[in-house]
């Protein structure tokens, strides 16, 4: 039965996307629109769906352990929350192939993104000062607090609104740009970053997500099963990633991206190399 | 109160509401899926209109229960800044108060953008 096959595509894509730190979202928008036949409009809405239930899972964690910073987080939020209701009505008016186009797109840049993300490393400065937006944690790997002041904040409104674009207008979380942000331009904490990154994405995804429900194109039938799949995928994931290679994974990963990067750009001139 | 014991009661009010909120989701998904699949009714194709809800819930239809977790899953958002919110007003922190309100007027208004489109 096909619920089973959209069931599938959330534990896998959940799976993989928990263990290189990615939201499912990259994985499930081409996998239901390129071998399940699902209209790219439902998938990017079922994808949004799926990426609240990951995000919400994620955050409960980071903002017990005060690893997420919400006061940062919400301030970001409202470029980024203005730019996912501007991505989700986008996407309502754009055609099929554009979408699809766009989508192979971002794909690439998330491939390459995934290949030269280990150089990304801790930029800020301890600070005893954390200012009005600046934070503090409790790092166990490093046995002591850690305080950190937040700079250049237009540089950061202004990927969020990027990233919230990309959301709204292709189902994803976003991450990929809001992370490297927060830790190169902003100088965050790679731990402070992940976490605030991902107690933003649920709230983000909801602006585009509305559009999509009050426009009647989320179908249950694929947005219900993929989340439970993706949920499931991320809660296993999140049990073996400690005994996987994430660093293989990412490479391979990255590949696999890259190969529906570049059929998602034949979709969008009319060719399918998969047959769907 | 201190900063620091503060944010720390902050945290754990919004890792409460984003716990109950998917708790709720998953399980009403869970249950409703699975009770989808056992009757000879196929899973719906498109979401149940707000003013339809009441009277499919009360006719206990799977479909209908299926929805109202997209729904919550959809509002546990929404109801996390307005917790924020409140929680911001209470301890007059008005910059963040005013923040919190922002990100709510724009949810509410993609929502109302969503419903004329």
């Amino acid at each position: 039965m096909q619920v089973f096959l959209f069931v599938i595509v959330g534990l896998i894509s959940g799976g993989l996307g928990a263990m290189v730190g990615l939201g499912g979202g990259v994985i499930i928008v081409p996998a239901l629109t390129l071998f399940c036949g699902v209209p790219i409009r439902q998938a990017i809405a079922a994808s949004l769906v799926a990426v609240i239930a990951t995000s919400i899972t994620a955050a409960i964690g980071y903002v017990r352990e005060g690893f997420a910073n919400i006061r940062l987080g919400m301030t970001l939020e409202i470029s980024t929350s203005i730019g996912g209701m501007l991505g989700g009505l986008t996407a309502a008016a754009l055609n099929r192939e554009v979408l699809s186009g766009i989508f192979g797109v971002a794909l690439g840049l998330i491939s390459g993104y995934l290949l030269v993300r280990h150089r990304i490393a801790d930029s800020y400065t301890l600070s005893c000062e954390q200012g009005l937006l600046g934070g503090c944690y409790y790092d166990p790997s490093l046995g002591k607090e850690v305080h950190y002041r937040v700079r250049r904040l237009p540089v950061g409104l202004l990927a969020s609104f990027i990233a919230g674009n990309i959301s709204g207008l292709l189902g994803v979380g976003g991450g990929f740009i809001k992370v490297p942000t927060l830790i190169i331009a902003m100088g965050i904490p790679v731990k402070a970053a992940i976490a605030t990154s991902s107690f933003m994405i649920g709230i983000t995804a909801c602006a585009g997500a509305y559009i999509y429900y009050t426009r009647g194109m989320v179908n249950p039938l694929v947005a219900v099963p993929v989340t439970l799949g993706v949920t499931a995928g991320a809660y296993i994931s999140s049990r073996l990633a400690p005994r996987v290679k994430s660093v293989y994974l990412t490479i391979i990963l990255a590949i696999i991206l890259l190969g529906l990067s570049i059929q998602m750009l034949l979709a969008a001139f009319g060719i399918n190399l998969l047959g769907q | 109160m201190q900063k620091g014991k503060a944010d720390e009661e902050l945290n754990i009010i919004v890792s409460r509401v984003l716990l109950v909120g998917i708790s709720l989701v998953i399980s009403l998904m869970s249950i409703s899926f699975f009770l989808s699949l056992l009757r000879p009714v196929s899973l719906p194709t498109s979401t149940i209109s707000l003013a339809d809800f009441p009277s499919a819930l009360s006719q206990g239809r799977p479909e209908a229960f299926l929805n109202l977790s997209l729904v919550i899953l959809l509002i546990t958002p929404s109801l996390c800044v307005t917790v924020l919110l409140v929680e911001f007003v209470r301890r007059r922190q008005w910059l963040f108060a005013i923040i919190a309100l922002t990100v709510l007027a724009v949810l509410a208004l993609s929502a109302t953008l969503g419903v004329r489109g």
